[in-house]
């Protein structure tokens, strides 16, 4: 694993200890198996996420996030979220969807991991759509 | 055709006095048999004690010796032809770049004191080697001596000399015109500076070829990609017998062509190669000209982790309302195509994604032209356009004194204008910020596809 990944596992483990991280092909990705979502919008208090750190990684941010599949809003079982594709594939089991989604243009790396960008700071971007609805 | 002619005798001993092992000189006093053949009547071989100096590479005669050999040629009408030993040189023996200097002061000095007489060398080296030459009609610009005549057998001079006069002569005539542009100094740092262009189609092609007519000679090509027929609208120096060959190798050929003496590594292998990132290492200076985002994302990282000033162009023409270009110069500290804006991350993430991820966001997005082959219109004026821009802010990053390199210039082919946006680039940009002043170490082997 690449030097910068593995730190930024150690980063997300601190906020997240179930984080886990596979790595296929040039890729890793990183699953967070019970991420908290608002049940008052979802049909889910919580749900596995993944999302994939490519090779270009920490030169540009993840671009989408992937939820357990099954995500609906709690008013209406059949209304799917905006920007949102199911079935979606993935490197672990079960069923997802993949969410489109970017990380805001200002995306600033740093040799400190903290200071700057990082796959924490992608987390609670996605973490803040769900917050918006569909 | 000079021709030197040397009795035998005056052969023997002139060979005896060079046969020492540090350089010897000797004088030979000559009349003209006609206006290009000379004969040669005394010889003089200065002795040591007519020596400043005296080594294997290296002689020099006094100054008070000097003045009589001249005074004795002016007071006979003798024309004056030095010689010297080079005692280690064979088939290869030639004057020196120190004995150039020297002609070119002392042979004017000579030709003033006696009136306007032709001036003769010759050296010589082992073996009967030898060269010559002669300053007949001006005394700046010698001619080859073709034949050196020793009783009735001829010696032909090796004429390395003048074959390297007349190259440095090419090179001045060749480059007249844009001294004024670039000034010697500039001209010696354009043959110097090694260049890696990474994509050598619409826009690459013309970007070498305008930088060997400037006189770059040496180039790392980097390209995997083959000619085909799609491309023989806008590929520099391509036909139809090209197709299926490497593009590096079209270009190879168009560089060659225009400077025999160029020094060109070629990368067959692409940008994601161990090879082509050691050769973006050891060049001086980058030019992309690549069409995907995701090699250009990793290119900028080379460049920045490496420090290599960067030109990056493109061009684009998604309809005949809107067609144009850009030119991005990385590494002057006015920022990069990543933090302008201009590289695009969902298209680099296409790039890197597997067929089924494309497959999965083509549903979310549609199909994309890259997808299907990159069908968008390209024409060799728009790329002739943006070269020829990228080439001048190289031109002006090699000679600052024409005026500062302009980091970031749009062409609006549809509207016939070149404008240059004042958007502030981001200030701490990973790349050209982070990376490019090592506050942040780049592992960019990750890219090279032998890694995996």
């Amino acid at each position: 694993m690449r030097d910068r990944i593995a730190k930024e596992l150690d980063l997300l483990k601190k906020y997240y200890p179930d984080t886990d991280a596979k790595e296929v092909g040039d890729s890793t990705w990183f699953k967070i198996p019970s991420f908290l979502i608002p049940g008052e919008i979802w049909n889910k208090t919580s749900a596995a996420v993944c999302f994939e750190a490519k090779i270009t990684y920490p030169g540009t941010p993840p671009y989408s996030f992937y939820i357990e599949g099954g995500l609906r809003s709690k008013d209406n079982a059949d209304t799917r979220p905006k920007d949102y594709e199911e079935p979606a594939a993935t490197p672990f089991n079960g069923t997802w969807g993949r969410f489109s989604w970017q990380h805001d243009s200002t995306w600033n790396p740093t040799e400190d991991l903290v200071a700057g960008s990082n796959l924490l700071n992608f987390v609670r971007s996605f973490g803040d759509r769900l917050k918006e609805g569909l | 055709m000079p021709l030197i002619a040397i009795s035998e005798d005056h052969f023997k001993k002139l060979l005896k006095h060079f046969a020492k092992k540090t350089e010897q000189v000797a004088f030979i006093f000559c009349t003209p048999s006609d206006r290009e053949t000379f004969a040669a009547k005394e010889i003089y071989l200065v002795p040591p004690e007519g020596l400043v100096h005296e080594s294997t590479y290296h002689s020099e005669i006094t100054d008070d010796e000097l003045a009589r050999i001249i005074k004795h040629a002016h007071q006979k009408g003798y024309i004056l032809c030095e010689a010297h030993s080079h005692p280690s040189s064979k088939d290869q023996t030639a004057f020196s770049p120190s004995d150039k200097l020297g002609f070119t002061e002392f042979v004017p000095h000579v030709w003033w004191r006696l009136k306007g007489k032709p001036y003769l060398a010759i050296v010589f080296g082992q073996d009967h080697h030898l060269d010559a030459l002669a300053w007949i009609e001006n005394p700046h610009k010698p001619e080859a001596v073709q034949i050196v005549k020793v009783g009735s057998k001829e010696i032909r001079p090796t004429g390395i000399t003048y074959r390297e006069l007349l190259s440095r002569q090419l090179i001045n005539a060749r480059y007249s015109r844009q001294e004024a542009f670039f000034g010697r100094e500039g001209q010696n740092k354009l043959e110097k500076v090694r260049i890696a262009i990474v994509g050598l189609g619409g826009i690459g092609s013309h970007v070498a070829q305008q930088l060997a007519y400037l006189g770059v000679r040496k180039f790392v090509l980097i390209d995997h990609d083959r000619v085909e027929g799609s491309n023989l609208n806008r590929l520099v120096g391509a036909s139809e017998k090209d197709l299926g060959e490497y593009k590096i190798d079209v270009t190879k050929r168009l560089i060659g062509s225009v400077q025999i003496k160029s020094d060109i590594k070629r990368i067959a292998g692409g940008l994601f190669t161990r090879a082509a990132l050691d050769e973006i290492k050891n060049s001086d200076f980058v030019f992309g000209c690549v069409d995907e985002d995701g090699v250009r994302v990793a290119m900028l990282e080379a460049c920045c982790a490496f420090q290599k000033p960067y030109i990056d162009l493109a061009s684009d023409a998604p309809d005949e309302s809107a067609f144009g270009g850009r030119m991005i110069f990385t590494g002057i500290g006015k920022g990069c195509p990543k933090c302008r804006e201009e590289l695009d991350d969902d298209e680099i993430d296409w790039y890197f994604s597997s067929p089924e991820q494309r497959k999965e966001k083509g549903h979310i997005y549609g199909i994309r032209k890259r997808a299907l082959g990159d069908t968008g219109p390209s024409v060799i004026f728009l790329n002739g356009v943006m070269a020829s821009v990228g080439v001048q802010e190289f031109a002006t990053y090699i000679n600052p004194a024409l005026r500062q390199p302009i980091p970031f210039l749009v062409y609006r082919g549809n509207m016939g204008i070149l404008t240059k946006p004042t958007d502030s680039p981001n200030p701490n940009c990973y790349f050209c910020n982070t990376l490019w002043n090592g506050k942040m170490k780049s592992d960019l082997y990750r890219f090279a596809k032998e890694q995996k």
